[in-house]
This record gives structure tokens, sequence and C-alpha cells, in this order.
């Protein structure tokens, strides 16, 4: 952070702090987003916005949940496009996102990690959040609470809903 | 096994997957062990930076003076944050000007101290000088107070013709002063 307080050492500083937290934060975005282009485009938006902003931040929470809580903002405003994009033709958003998956070069899980991927992406934006970050990411309720200014016990509950809703959505799959 | 030993990360780690484990279907956590089938370009993480600077670059972002981050000097920066120094600040002000609404009466009772050294005359001075100022009711409980205060400083069992004041007029003396009269005055009086 020193680096990033100098004019000199400004470009130097943050080039560090993408070297730093940018697979965390792509990782984070992907599961979002599904996509490798839209999670490259939404990543690339996020340090746009990181950059302009980083005067702003004023060091109350750790760096890491700020950059988080603006990638999230980034990849949750490219989906709102993309259930717009969806609504606008007669296509629905889980069978854009089907199709979308099975062109992707960037993807090459079977019908059962597809099926996983599609049965996330129709989770409420909440629940996709702590579903990503306890089932891939294995991130304890505690350190979670902090990162979404949830409490734990509101997050237990949405990780559960969660995953009742994804064995559902398999069991359909399934019959 | 010594319960106060550290835990190593391997043996953490397996707690962590067994609590998780606990929380999920089994179908869940037997795609948990396979890869999510999502693949990364080769290198592109690494080349990520330069795609974001080309970016700024040509949006002219880059270079900004708002970039530069300046630590901004704290009004208290040993224990407290602007907002906070400010809201105490208030606080202070309001606990001194309530403490002085508290203390006003106290500053003015010498005065009340003076007025209490009056002495009747002055005060039956002041009161014959400002009649038109009070009211009957007040007048009439001024003289009330004034008549009934000889009484309340007569002892118990004193001669009732002891009791009088020195305005009042004996009928015995009443007759001398009469009789010592010329007719010019009785015909004034009368």
């Amino acid at each position: 952070m020193d680096l990033l307080r100098s004019e000199q050492t400004f470009e130097r500083g943050f080039r560090l702090l993408m070297s730093q937290y940018r697979e965390r934060l792509y990782w984070h975005v992907r599961r979002m987003v599904q996509i490798h282009d839209d999670a490259d485009d939404v990543l690339q938006n996020t340090f746009i916005k990181v950059y302009r902003g980083i005067s702003q931040f004023e060091g109350k929470s750790k760096l890491y949940t700020w950059l988080y809580r603006i990638a999230t903002n980034e990849a949750l405003t490219h989906l709102q496009s993309q259930a717009r994009h969806a609504s606008s033709s007669l296509d629905d958003t889980a069978n854009l996102l089907s199709n979308r998956l099975k062109a992707d070069e960037w993807f090459d899980g079977d019908a059962v990690q597809a099926k996983l991927i599609l049965a996330i992406a129709e989770l409420p934006d909440k629940q996709k959040q702590v579903f990503n970050l306890r089932y891939y990411d294995e991130m304890p309720y505690e350190e979670m609470s902090q990162l979404l200014t949830t409490s734990v016990g509101a997050l237990k509950a949405s990780f559960h809903h969660a995953t009742k809703k994804i064995e559902a959505a398999f069991l359909n799959y399934e019959g | 096994m010594n319960p106060k030993a550290p835990i190593d990360q391997q043996t953490m780690q397996t707690m962590k997957q067994e609590k998780l484990n606990d929380e999920i279907a089994p179908f869940l956590q037997d795609l948990k062990g396979k890869s999510d089938g999502f693949k990364v370009p080769e290198g592109y993480l690494e080349d990520m930076e330069e795609a974001v600077f080309a970016r700024l670059k040509s949006s002219g972002d880059l270079g900004r003076p708002t970039m530069n981050l300046v630590k901004r000097p704290r009004l208290f920066p040993w224990t407290v944050r602007p907002r906070t120094a400010m809201a105490l600040a208030a606080a202070l002000a309001l606990i001194l000007t309530a403490v002085w609404f508290i203390r006003q009466p106290q500053a003015v009772q010498p005065a009340q101290f003076v007025s209490t050294e009056l002495t009747e005359d002055d005060l039956e001075s002041y009161v014959l000088e400002n009649v038109q100022e009070f009211e009957l009711e007040q007048l009439a409980a001024l003289t009330a107070e004034k008549t009934s205060e000889p009484i309340e400083k007569v002892a118990p069992g004193t001669p009732k013709k002891n009791r009088s004041t020195s305005d009042e007029i004996h009928p015995d003396d009443l007759d001398k002063i009469l009789d010592e009269m010329t007719d010019e005055e009785l015909e004034q009086i009368l």
C-alpha cells in the first residue's frame, strides 16, 4: 500500500496489487459469471474501477474485502445486463447460459459439472456468493461474515437453502 | 494425543473438509473431489496487468492526479478519527453549557442576600413611593403582615394593655389630648 501513496511508485504498486489479488478475484468472478470471456471483462473493469477509486480507499476494511465488493458489484451488473438481454430475446437466461457454456472453449466439464454450474447460476445472488465461498473456497463462516457483512447464522441458512436448491435441481435433472 | 499440541496443516484441512461434508449432500461431496471443468488460457493472469494498463491508457485515465494517495493529517492521529473528534468536541461543548446553566442561580445569590439586608423603613418608603404599582390585595397583604408581626412576638401571658404599639392611643390619653387641643384644631379634624 505504501507504493500507492506516492505518484512516482504508484504504477509499480498497482501492478503489485493486481498480481497479488488477480487469481483470487478471477475465480470469484468466474464462478459468478461462468464464462471465461465474461470473467475477463468483469475482472478488467474491476481493476479499472479500483485504479480510479483507490484514493478513496480509507483502509476501514481489509483491502481484499474492498476489492471483493467491487468485483462482486461488477459481476452482478454484468449478470443483470445479461438477464435484460435474455428477456429481450426468445431465450431464457438458463438456456442462454447453457448454450454459451457448451460453446465456451475454456470449459471442458461433463454433463454433471455443467448441471452443477447451471444450478448455481439459478441461485439468488447472495446464496450464490455464499455457496461459492463455502463450497469452492472452503471459507470459514466467521471470515465470510466480515466479507459479506452478514451474520454467521444468516450465512449458514443461506448455504443450507442453496444446497437444498441444488439438490432439487439435480433430482429434476435425473428424473 | 496431547490436546494442547498445535494442529498441523493437513489435519486442519481434513477437519474443514469433514465439517463441510456434514453440510452438503453426498453427490456434492463427490463432485467436489473432481475439477469443476473451468480452464484458464495459458498466461492469461500474467497478461492481465498489461491489458488493464492498455485500457487505462486508451481511456485517458493513466496518470490522473486523483490516483496520487497522500495521507491526510488527522486531527488527533494518536487516538481518534476526525469525525469522532468532532463528536467528542460537540459533546464536551454541551456538557460545558449544561454546567454553566446549572451554576447560574448560584451566581445571583449574593444579589438576593443584599436584598434581605434592606430595612423595614426602606421597604416602606419604596412601597409609598411606588404605591400606584401595587394591587390593593398586595397592599392589604403587606398591611396584614405588618400588623400580625407584633402579635407573634408577644410572649404568652403578657397583659393586654402592654401589647399596644406606640401608634395606638389609650382612651384615657385621648381625653387628655382632646382637652389640650384648641377649637381651631378640632374644627380641622372634624
